[in-house]
């Protein structure tokens, strides 16, 4: 608002754009996209950041403790672990940002058509979703892998899959609820097609639910690929990765504690920035939104 | 009510249904022969692999292995597993017990944990007690699970040795995975309580609570709590179900007897009968837990019924 701007002495005019502002006064959603950008950064910068090769063995440095020379210790391989956590980067986001985006658009996709088409595609898209809900995720994550074979694209499916249900059914309901609207029904009474329609008109009117899901569900992806990875089903090794270098750790957990604890200090890190971004987002879209 | 009852569980029979097609094919659509898996380090050859494959039957059409389950699996006979040559059902109900124990105590832990967290958090509202709360909690929900079960084996049985790291017995044993369980629950449960205590305590019927003159406590713990619980019922029902999956990495990280340990090993050993019968199992669980949870908001909240009218 231009009139109220008198006494109120913070944001730089530039900043116009009103969703913007919102956003840079929403201090969680900030601190979580600095967090995220951050690491994001950090993983990129790896190969300039990193002091040591993450995957050259020096047995001479084996099982170091954290000093000037190795500021997070070193592994059983004589691996720097603070160049490993940054390699590893690389892998755990990659696998978690594909993985929201990989069960995000099928996700939406099927509860788009659900919402659309409520006849029998509708039903048995719900139902299947039910079947999903009915198992653990991480269960049907681990199954899918098993089928599959331990791969880091296979991690992303998995994940993916397990995530869908929340997009279904959330899409599945707005949709329901946006169709019933006169402009959709204008549009349809003009003879668009079907496929017109929901391009057009209902998909701009879901964003926001996706958006939020996508953000929230970001963290959960990031957990769950970390947990397959510590089980043995995700990056294999030499490859650093934050889960599977903690297994390595739980191995070691007597007596050289370094090695279990910063890569998973690294995961919370994540998880925090996207769960904080997330509920942000919430927060500025979608405020009623319960998942 | 019946007719609500009736209703419900004959879904849930659509949905074990369901989850029995849908794990019985991607069990069998594994890559990896399971009876090679068995025999390979006996140096088995072909001929006795072909003869092991028969046994198990595993060489009859899809359709026919899934039907002789299906048959089975209603008069509760869900088979033999592959690698100990035993009933599922009775390898299931051994490892139940230490599985449902873990969940209970876990599940008992997160929700007064939560429910106190969220009271005191919401009741300050802006405060640093309320800040604080929030915090930790956001904490609790963006750290993997078994690294929390590191981190407290690290200090409680590494540093400090007070309780067993792995495979411990009794109650001693059953701490540090509780807790690694419990935690980021209760911290979803605060999260949880919080908001709809929010909403609560603006309502009217709380001023008419005071007005008459009751003390706080008895406002917030008797009027308003009563009212924001059935949200966080609903979350500990659906907790119950997560649990029992969380159960398969805590119980693999502290080496501990349970359904989730002998999951894990299954599926790595492409023991099919094993994974289906827990599958099921978990489903049918899951399934009835969700129907406990509908029908105690009845019990929370009077005005739902479920009569046809």
């Amino acid at each position: 608002m231009p009139g109220s701007g008198a006494s109120d002495p913070s944001p730089p005019r530039a900043l116009a754009h009103p969703g913007l502002r919102r956003f840079l006064r929403h201090r969680g959603a900030v601190t979580g996209s600095v967090l995220l950008l951050a690491l994001i950064g950090m993983a990129l910068a790896a190969p300039w950041l990193a002091p040591y090769d993450p995957i050259l063995q020096d047995q001479r440095a084996s099982l170091r403790a954290p000093d000037p020379a190795h500021l997070l210790g070193t592994d059983v391989f004589g691996r720097d672990i603070f160049s490993r956590v940054i390699w590893g980067g690389r892998q755990s986001l990659r696998v978690g940002f594909l993985a929201v985006i990989v069960g995000g658009l099928a996700g939406s996709a099927l509860g788009l058509l659900a919402g659309y088409y409520r006849g029998l595609t509708g039903t048995v898209i719900l139902r299947l979703t039910d079947l999903l809900l009915a198992l653990p995720g991480i269960l049907l994550a681990l199954t899918i892998v098993a089928a599959t074979g331990p791969s880091l694209e296979n991690l992303i499916v998995a994940v993916g899959i397990s995530s869908m249900p929340a997009y279904v059914r959330v899409l599945n309901g707005a949709v329901l609820d946006v169709s019933t609207r006169t402009f959709i029904e204008a549009s349809r009474a003009s003879g668009a097609a079907d496929l017109r329609v929901l391009g057009r008109h209902v998909v701009p009117n879901i964003l926001a639910p996706v958006i939020v899901l996508g953000t929230l569900g970001l963290g959960n992806a990031l957990l769950i690929a970390a947990t397959l990875s510590f089980l043995g089903l995700g990056a294999q090794p030499p490859t650093p990765e934050w889960g599977a270098m903690l297994s390595q750790g739980r191995e070691f957990i007597f007596g050289y504690w370094w090695i279990a604890t910063f890569p998973g200090v690294a995961i919370l890190l994540a998880a925090v920035g996207a769960n904080l971004l997330g509920e942000g987002m919430r927060d500025l879209l979608d405020p009623r939104l319960r998942v | 009510m019946a007719r609500f009852l009736a209703w419900r569980l004959a879904a849930t029979l659509f949905v074990l249904l369901g989850v029995a097609a849908a794990v019985f094919t991607l069990m069998n659509t594994l890559p990896g022969d399971p009876a090679t898996m068995l025999v390979s380090h006996f140096g088995a050859s072909a001929k006795d692999i072909e003869i092991l494959r028969e046994q198990l039957g595993l060489n009859d059409p899809f359709l026919v292995r899934f039907a002789r389950f299906l048959g089975g699996a209603l008069h509760g006979d869900l088979g033999k597993s592959f690698q100990q040559n035993r009933p599922v059902a009775r390898i299931l109900i051994e490892n139940t017990w230490p599985t449902v124990q873990l969940a209970l105590v876990s599940v008992g832990l997160a929700t007064v944990l939560g429910v106190f967290a969220g009271v005191a958090a919401a009741v300050r509202r802006g405060r640093w007690a309320d800040f604080l709360t929030m915090l930790v909690s956001l904490v609790g929900i963006s750290m993997p699970g078994f690294w929390l079960g590191l981190m407290l084996m690290l200090v409680f049985a590494v540093q400090l040795r007070w309780l067993p790291a792995l495979g411990g017995q009794g109650w001693s044993g059953m701490v540090l995975p509780a807790l690694t369980l419990a935690l980021p629950a209760a911290a979803t449960v605060a999260r949880l309580t919080r908001s709809s205590m929010l909403e609560v305590l603006g309502e009217d019927y709380l001023r008419s609570a005071r007005a008459k003159g009751l003390s706080e406590r008895a406002v917030i713990y008797r009027h308003a709590l009563r009212n924001a619980l059935i949200v966080v019922i609903t979350f500990v029902g659906l907790q119950f179900g997560l649990l029992l999956g969380g159960s398969v990495v805590v119980e693999s990280l502290f080496s501990r007897q349970g359904l989730g340990q002998l999951v894990v090993a299954a599926v790595f050993a492409r023991d099919i009968p094993i994974v289906q019968g827990w599958c099921l199992l978990i489903a049918a669980t899951y399934s009835l837990v969700n129907l406990a949870v509908d029908l105690s908001y009845a019990l929370v909240n009077p005005r739902i019924r479920y009569d046809a009218r």
